[in-house]
């Protein structure tokens, strides 16, 4: 209750200077446009104080509006910006690179201003939108939505750097990048179902246009194939949406009243299983996966790695608001065939890497075998387990995005992915292989990267709940090992062969980018505080309310 | 009548005087049209400016013939600012043979529209839509290129003429049922002393039937791909719009004052809605010619309309009223692209869509939109209409019509996805020559393009009005 | 030195802590690698400077570390939080922290010094063997990270730190390893060192999370105290003693886990070195000396402890023996012995065991060091084509021979303390099979040990063609330095199993529960006579091949457990790969395209609806209106009443 409390006193304060919320607290007062007929205030305690940047009344509330329309705003006016000789689609992506950029900006502003509201969303922002559908423009995250954020915005920023090589309409190619980004974020930032739905649609539409468009030779199919099934994921969640908000008391769209709402009856399992299925989609889980592999290894290579590193974690964190915050009870009947479902993911996602040719796709059956840990962590609805997923999403994500941009960088130099051809590079390509270890190892677990805290929490927290599972889970998670061990032998070690001797090393901008996820990988992985210690009131948040 | 009722007619009475003036200047001068359609321009205006005089309160009429209320007022701004841009289109489609008149017929036509947004009783409809199917089918013969032959404006005057005499026969099954002509009357007496069934049911299908033939209703819907085959776009822009929403509004009306409470409507409404939506995008998947595409897409919309109406008691009139406002938006933007491109070609066919982007990227960006927004992509001006019926249905209790909904939203989707593949994507196969175009088209394309795009800005507005509307009507 | 520094802590030393001693040993090589990384990544002289610069350091600390264990035997903490957040669950579970820091007991600074000793004379012999290879930096910073990882794993403070650090160890293996990635054969090493490490690794992290369950807590010296509080029942503890043993083996390289041993020496040797002696391979005693209380509190445990390290004694002894490769014979005496000292663990020789765990660690250094510069003279491996090396390279036959003499036990060198302790331990409480398997190895790798020596450095070059004998010479000096070095220390470590100054090891390093041991004459008699005949077995074995060709090389290949393996994945794994590969493509995605192909269908049918000409519309409208027409009658007539 403390959390609808604090944001409708936040919503009801009529000015910064009147509002009885100090002004130290991220509470926008650009809620305050919002529904005037809502409780009256009260002062709600604020733990953190924030920068003095942030501190400002007005800023927060623009911040997250600027880190959702930025991108597509620009991507909008690099349409229109002309692009006919070098320097022109040179600029378009300055611009692009210089828009991400300020995304992240914003995003690590967020992070480091970010406060815990003590069950409360930070930065929010509500205006009045919808409301005969009890829908309004509401924004705002906590800890878990943070850390997402700042995974989106950090990867959209690589993938605009990385993709140095599109020649042929350079500013329909960045525009549908953002729009991408634009769509990620907003999904992670927003606290009503429906601008959830609008926001879920836009990466799978972009995905679709930037395969369809810039993609490898298979493009057409893999590209039909990811569009119906995101279109799918986006319906099920739409069609899930409009059924709570109808058979809820009181009906509204507001994922934080709704989470405060209580579901009953046989409609709650019907719901439960249409999000899951929207969720399981873009996860990816068996046996709705097989668009995944297909589209990161067609896609063009920084936009594979959106795919492979964010759209993951858009799923998990689908899971995390929706299953694990509002369906513990279903969950906790039903946990045997998720359980069942998790580990065939896993396990299948392993195998069947070990079976590819195409590097990009083995490291897709990676990152998909990776992410069923995710649904472990919900399953075992322990919060520590359920932090450790969250900062499995983060790590799996940026690491999984590395060795797709290092594959990227590869075949651009080689023309091939087949680990049949390649061989002996790390002699062309020291600073590639290293960066291809770093991620490869934050993607097994290793201590010092990002993905072993998130993998330890997962296996502490999940065990109790589930031995048998977390038992096969741990062991199946040496599959991934080996995988990430024969493939770096495969591509990197041995002798080079005659075909790949004259390679030039990454470019600046690559190893920029590289060097980028690279380092966000070691730093988290020897201060996971940094995340967790904001991710864990999220997740308290949502298991206090979490009924059904 | 006294003179604030005569006032009452204003918007009405400025079409009928642009109208008026629009043939006398193309008597006189036969190769104005340019003039003709400003002054159009200028009436549809001037009706606006009129409209917005009287927004208060309800007005009737007539001893109840015509009722001014807020679903009215809603209607007519809708076909006020479709009937302006498709005036618009007329001014900058320059390939037709000179037909000066047909600014006033339009105006007519909208005239027509306006009339049977208020009509709330039998004579006074069926007189409007008889007006409105006529003017529309001169348009399509006055204004057809020297190359195209007759048909098109043929079949479109058979299938006007034959929704105004299966209206007719509905109505006075209705007046032979209740012995009144009052929308509101021949409801009540409806409700009070019942109705034999099969007479019931005669009269709900010659009612669905007529409607169905102007809305492209499955399986009547035959009439529509024909006219957007053949006739002039600036007609198509006027049929997708004016009046699709005309249809959609006084099918409401009639159906909400008098079949509100009966289950059979609404089971048949629902089987209806659901093979037209279906139906519609399935024709629309495999199609090759962007016009009939774009028809059928507009006969899936007309399902969605039916399957809102089936729920009427759930907020399923303010989910067609913003569903109409959608798709009037949608189609004259898509219908503006199209002017600036398929000329060029001499081709609607899909395939020659290829060089789209090349040649003249703000029409291809501007059809993509329109074409993803019918298809029901969020958040575009389309999906939110959708959004509503879905959620009318689940709240009526027709979870299976909405999932059908949301799937043909999907395939719609998928639809003009495939059209944005053939403009953005496929290689050029032909040089496009530059064509002189109107100044007119910029502006139309410009304004469409960004009402498609920002209708979601003022959904709330809208569906408060449409609310108000539907809270007017229900009895 | 020891002993200097022994008499300086009655003074100075009193005040320090030995924590801070130990955690600043602990990041000198970090430190060093990481000035490596960002200053001197360019410049091998500078390089190499900072990595004995690192080194010296670390040994300075972990002696004045040792000095004040020595003198006051203690057991300090000092930890800091890695991670700690509040879950609101009931219970202890309400806080979850984990803990990382550093622990100051006698075992471990002992350990850590034998650890900095041998990390710094291998770097030393580094600089010159492999000065002119390719990536002799990267070396530097990897040996220096193995030596890190291996100085946390000894200073582990709880099971997550520990995890930490041994993952990072069997990180640092790997790489050593598969150092020469353009050689295939050490990528191959590699690969089998990195997937039987991990095996262990995913062993241990069971075992944690297990522990974490039951317990909630993962700290030494509170669980110590746990295990024995009846908490969980004795199977739950075998379980959890299983699971800790079972990544032990992995890294002691216990039958059948020993695959990736052979392999090691595919390394630089000076990286072998590191490996076999002082890093991986000694991490697995290690991991059972410092969690000695569960096993002490799970007998059945130690039973297994006991079994396995006695089979792999005298099994890797006889390996050795039928060995005829250089490399490979030494590192299945390394194997044995480590076989030895797991055997002593379950016995209960605890101080004993860790005695020669630190002896021989020198013992094994200089045996790789000595090796790689044997197989660098010789350009072979075979010890049939060897010989008479010992006028030659004096510095190298003799260190290599006393060390070799000391591993297997001649009086009055190191191994001969360390057995002689294990095996009078074994005497005293009677268990004899323990003490009749422990002097059996200690026969059999006296034997192999003398048969090497004698192979190799006695008797006559032998002829090869495009191969001069005379071109040979000993190692460069300063690996001549460091071996000498090493074999003095290996020499005068023994020595401290005898009480001095009142601070005998045994005393020193004990487990809790467990009475000092103290050496008694029969036994050291025992192991002595055992220790020389075997050595005189193996000398008078010279040259002789003992085993027929199959079978030596059914010993070489590790008893084709990892050929096993690979062929179970290849067959097992492959098979499922391409099976769910077929299942993607032929099942999943047929459904998918299914829906499509009736999608289009359907379209094609709705189209031909479309009638082009007027009295077609016109037809079509009537039928379209008949159809709604009877919709309507049917169902208005299926009993929907006009309510109201």
């Amino acid at each position: 209750m403390i959390s609808v409390l604090s944001l409708l006193t936040a919503a009801a304060s009529p000015s910064p200077a009147a509002s009885p919320v100090p002004t130290a607290s991220p509470i926008p007062s650009g809620s305050v446009s919002a529904i005037p007929t809502l409780i009256p205030s009260t002062p709600i305690p604020t733990t953190a104080p924030l920068i003095p940047a942030l501190a400002s009344p007005q800023l927060p509330a623009l911040l997250l509006s600027g880190m959702v329309w930025v991108p597509v705003i620009v991507g909008a006016i690099l349409l229109l910006v002309p692009q006919r000789t070098e320097a022109e689609r040179a600029r378009v992506r300055l611009f692009a690179i210089i828009a991400s950029g300020f995304v992240l900006v914003l995003a690590v502003l967020t992070w480091y201003g970010f406060a815990d509201q003590g069950g409360s969303f930070a930065f929010e922002e509500q205006r009045s939108w919808l409301p005969a559908l009890g829908s309004s423009y509401h924004l705002g995250i906590d800890g878990i939505s943070l850390a997402l954020l700042v995974l989106s915005s950090l990867l959209s920023f690589c993938a605009v750097l990385a993709s140095t090589r599109v020649r042929e309409r350079p500013g329909l190619y960045f525009a549908l990048l953002l729009l991408m980004e634009t769509g990620l974020n907003g999904a992670f930032a927003s606290l009503d179902g429906l601008l959830l739905a609008l926001f879920w649609a836009m990466p799978i539409v972009s995905i679709f246009l930037l395969i369809a468009g810039w993609g490898g030779a298979g493009r057409k199919r893999a590209a039909w194939k990811a569009l119906a099934f995101g279109l799918c994921s986006t319906g099920l969640l739409t069609l899930a949406l409009l059924i709570t908000a109808a058979r809820a008391t009181p009906s509204t769209l507001d994922l934080v009243t709704l989470h405060q709402a209580a579901l009953r009856g046989p409609v709650v399992g019907l719901v439960f299983w249409l999000s899951l299925a929207a969720f399981a989609i873009l996860l990816p889980l068996v046996p709705v996966h097989t668009w995944f592999a297909d589209a990161v290894a067609e896609a063009p290579p920084a936009v594979g790695a959106m795919i492979g590193g964010a759209l993951p974690a858009l799923g998990g964190y689908g899971l995390y608001r929706v299953i694990a915050g509002e369906f513990a009870g279903t969950l906790h009947h039903v946990r045997g065939a998720i359980l069942v479902l998790t580990l065939i993911s896993l396990l299948w996602g392993g195998i069947s890497a070990l079976g590819q040719d195409d590097l990009a796709r083995a490291i897709a059956h990676l990152a998909m075998s990776r992410s069923a840990l995710v649904l472990l962590a919900v399953a075992s609805a322990s919060p520590v387990a359920l932090n450790g997923g969250v900062l499995l999403m983060v790590a799996s994500g940026m690491g999984t995005a590395l060795l797709l941009l290092v594959t990227g960088m590869v075949a651009e130099r080689t023309g091939t992915r087949s680990l049949r051809a390649l061989a002996g590079l790390s002699g062309r390509l020291p600073r590639a292989a290293v960066l291809y270890l770093i991620g490869g190892l934050a993607l097994t677990g290793v201590p010092g990267l990002a993905g072993f805290a998130g993998m330890l929490l997962v296996f502490l927290g999940a065990y109790p709940v589930e031995r048998t599972a977390t038992t096969i889970a741990i062991l199946g998670s040496l599959l991934i090992t080996g995988l990430v061990i024969w493939t770096a032998e495969r591509i990197f070690f041995g002798s080079i062969g005659d075909a790949h001797l004259r390679l030039r090393d990454l470019g600046t901008l690559e190893l920029t980018c590289g060097t980028i996820l690279a380092a966000m990988l070691i730093l988290l992985g020897i201060f996971p505080g940094l995340l967790v210690s904001n991710v864990n009131f999220g997740i308290l948040n949502l298991l206090a309310g979490a009924t059904g | 009548m006294t003179l604030d009722n005569a006032l009452t007619f204003t918007p009405e009475i400025w079409l009928l005087l642009g109208a008026i003036v629009a043939f006398l200047v193309s008597r006189l001068r036969p190769r104005a049209e340019d003039v003709t359609a400003l002054v159009g321009l200028v009436a549809v205006a001037l009706a606006l400016a009129a409209w917005l005089t009287q927004l208060r309160g309800r007005l009737v009429i007539f001893d109840g013939a015509y009722q001014v209320e807020g679903f009215t007022r809603l209607v007519q701004a809708v076909v006020l600012l479709s009937a302006a841009g498709s005036l618009l289109l007329t001014l900058a489609d320059r390939t037709w043979t000179p037909a000066p008149d047909l600014a006033g017929f339009l105006l007519l036509g909208t005239l027509a529209a306006m009339l049977a947004a208020g009509a709330a009783e039998l004579s006074a409809l069926i007189l409007a839509i008889a007006l409105l199917g006529v003017c529309v089918s001169v348009m399509v013969v006055a204004a057809r290129p020297a190359s195209q032959p007759a048909p098109a404006g043929v079949s479109a005057f058979i299938a006007a003429t034959l929704a105004t005499a299966l209206l007719g026969y509905a109505f006075a099954f209705l007046y032979g049922l209740t012995g009144e002509t009052g929308l509101r009357a021949a409801g009540r007496a409806l409700t009070l002393h019942g109705v034999a069934q099969p007479a019931l049911g005669v009269m709900l299908a010659l009612l669905l039937a007529g409607f169905g033939i102007l809305l492209g209703v499955v399986p009547v819907h035959l009439g529509l791909p024909a006219l957007f085959a053949r006739a002039p776009l600036p007609v198509c822009a006027f049929a997708g719009s004016v009046t699709m929403t005309t249809g959609l509004a006084a099918l409401t009306r009639v159906l909400a004052s008098t079949l509100a409470s009966s289950s059979a409507t609404g089971v048949l409404l629902a089987l209806l809605a659901a093979v037209t939506m279906t139906a519609g995008n399935l024709a629309a998947l495999g199609e090759r010619s962007l016009r009939r595409l774009l028809a059928f897409l507009l006969v899936s919309q007309a399902g969605y309309g039916l399957a809102a109406l089936s729920v009427m008691r759930h907020g399923g009139v303010a989910a067609a009223l913003v569903l109409a406002g959608g798709v009037a938006v949608a189609s004259l933007a898509a219908v503006a692209a199209l002017i600036a491109y398929v000329h060029r070609v001499h081709s609607d066919q899909v395939a020659d869509l290829s060089g789209m982007a090349t040649y003249a990227p703000g029409a291809a960006l501007v059809l993509v939109l329109a074409l993803l927004s019918l298809g029901g992509l969020p958040p575009l001006a389309g999906f939110f209409g959708k959004l509503l019926v879905i959620q009318a249905s689940i709240a009526g209790g027709l979870a299976w019509l909405a999932l059908l909904a949301v799937l043909n939203a999907i395939l719609g989707t998928v639809v003009a996805l495939r059209i944005t593949r053939a403009v953005f994507f496929d290689p050029p196969v032909f040089e496009v020559a530059e064509a002189p175009r109107h100044g007119a088209l910029p502006v139309a394309l410009g304004a469409w393009g960004i009402a498609v795009v920002a209708f979601g800005a003022v959904i709330g507005p809208l569906y408060g009005f449409a609310l108000a509307g539907a809270r007017a009507i229900l009895p | 030195m020891t002993l200097a520094l022994m008499l300086a802590a009655h003074g100075p030393l009193d005040t320090w802590s030995p924590t801070l001693m130990v955690a600043l040993a602990l990041f000198m090589p970090a430190l060093a690698a990481l000035i490596i990384l960002t200053f001197t990544i360019d410049s091998r002289r500078g390089s190499a400077l900072m990595a004995i610069l690192g080194s010296l350091a670390m040994l300075g600390f972990a002696a004045l570390a040792t000095a004040i264990e020595v003198v006051h035997p203690g057991h300090l903490e000092s930890a800091l939080t890695f991670l700690q957040f509040f879950t609101g669950l009931p219970g202890g579970a309400s806080e979850f922290s984990l803990q990382w820091g550093v622990l100051a007991d006698p075992l471990s600074a002992v350990v850590l010094l034998a650890l900095a000793l041998v990390s710094l004379l291998v770097t030393l012999a580094s600089l010159e063997s492999v000065r002119r290879d390719e990536g002799f930096i990267r070396l530097l910073i990897v040996m220096l990270g193995t030596t890190f990882a291996m100085a946390g794993v000894v200073l582990a403070t709880n099971y997550f730190e520990l995890f930490v650090f041994w993952v990072l160890t069997s990180l640092g293996g790997y790489l050593l390893i598969g150092h020469r990635w353009r050689v295939p054969g050490a990528v191959r090493a590699a690969r089998h060192a990195f997937l039987y490490l991990g095996t262990g690794d995913a062993l241990l992290l069971i075992a944690i999370v297990y522990i974490f369950f039951r317990f909630q807590d993962l700290s030494f010296s509170r669980l110590s105290l746990a295990y024995t509080g009846g908490k969980v029942s004795a199977n739950g503890l075998l379980i959890m003693a299983l699971l800790v043993f079972g990544a032990a083996m992995t890294r002691a390289a216990q039958l059948p886990l020993h695959g990736w041993m052979t392999g090691a020496a595919e390394a630089p040797a000076p990286a072998a070195a590191l490996v076999l002696s002082a890093t991986v391979a000694v991490s697995g005693v290690y991991l059972v000396a410092r969690t000695y209380d569960l096993f002490h509190a799970s007998p059945r445990a130690l039973v297994v402890v006991t079994v396995v390290g006695g089979v792999s004694a005298i099994a890797a002894a006889v390996f050795a023996l039928a060995q005829d490769q250089l490399k490979h014979l030494l590192t299945y005496v390394t194997m044995s012995n480590l076989g030895v000292m797991m055997l002593a663990l379950g016995a209960g020789a605890y101080s004993a065991a860790v005695l020669h765990m630190v002896g021989s660690t020198f013992a094994v250094a200089v045996l790789f060091l000595g090796a790689g510069a044997v197989t660098a003279a010789m350009r072979t491996e075979s010890l049939r084509e060897m010989g008479g090396l010992l006028p030659r390279m004096p510095v190298v036959g003799w260190t290599v021979g006393l060390a070799l003499a000391g591993i297997s036990g001649i009086p009055p060198l190191s191994g001969f303390w360390s057995r002689g302790a294990i095996s009078s331990w074994l005497l005293s409480p009677r268990q004899t099979g323990a003490a009749i398997a422990a002097l059996a190895a200690g026969l059999l790798v006296a034997a192999a040990a003398g048969r090497g020596f004698a192979t190799v450095f006695l008797g006559s070059t032998a002829r090869r063609r495009r191969f001069e004998p005379g071109r040979i010479q000993d190692a460069p000096p300063l690996t001549r330095t460091a071996l000498w070095l090493l074999t003095v220390l290996s020499l005068v470590t023994g020595w401290w199993a005898l009480p001095i100054a009142g601070h005998g090891f045994l005393s020193l390093v004990r487990a809790v529960g467990l009475k000092p041991a103290s050496p008694s004459v029969g036994a050291l008699g025992l192991t002595a006579i055992v220790a020389v005949a075997g050595f005189a077995l193996g000398w008078a074995l010279r040259g002789t091949r003992l085993v027929p060709r199959p079978v030596g090389r059914a010993v070489e290949s590790g008893l084709y457990v990892s050929h096993a393996v690979a062929l179970a994945v290849r067959h097992t794994v492959w098979a499922g790969a391409v099976a769910l590969g077929f299942v993607d493509h032929h099942v999943l995605d047929r459904g998918v395209l299914g829906v499509e192909d009736a999608g289009t269908l359907v379209s094609r049918t709705v189209r031909r609806l479309r009638l082009g000409r007027v009295q077609q519309t016109t037809l079509g409208l009537l039928v379209g209106v008949l159809l709604i027409l009877a919709a309507a009658l049917i169902v208005t007539s299926a009993g929907f009443k006009v309510s109201g």
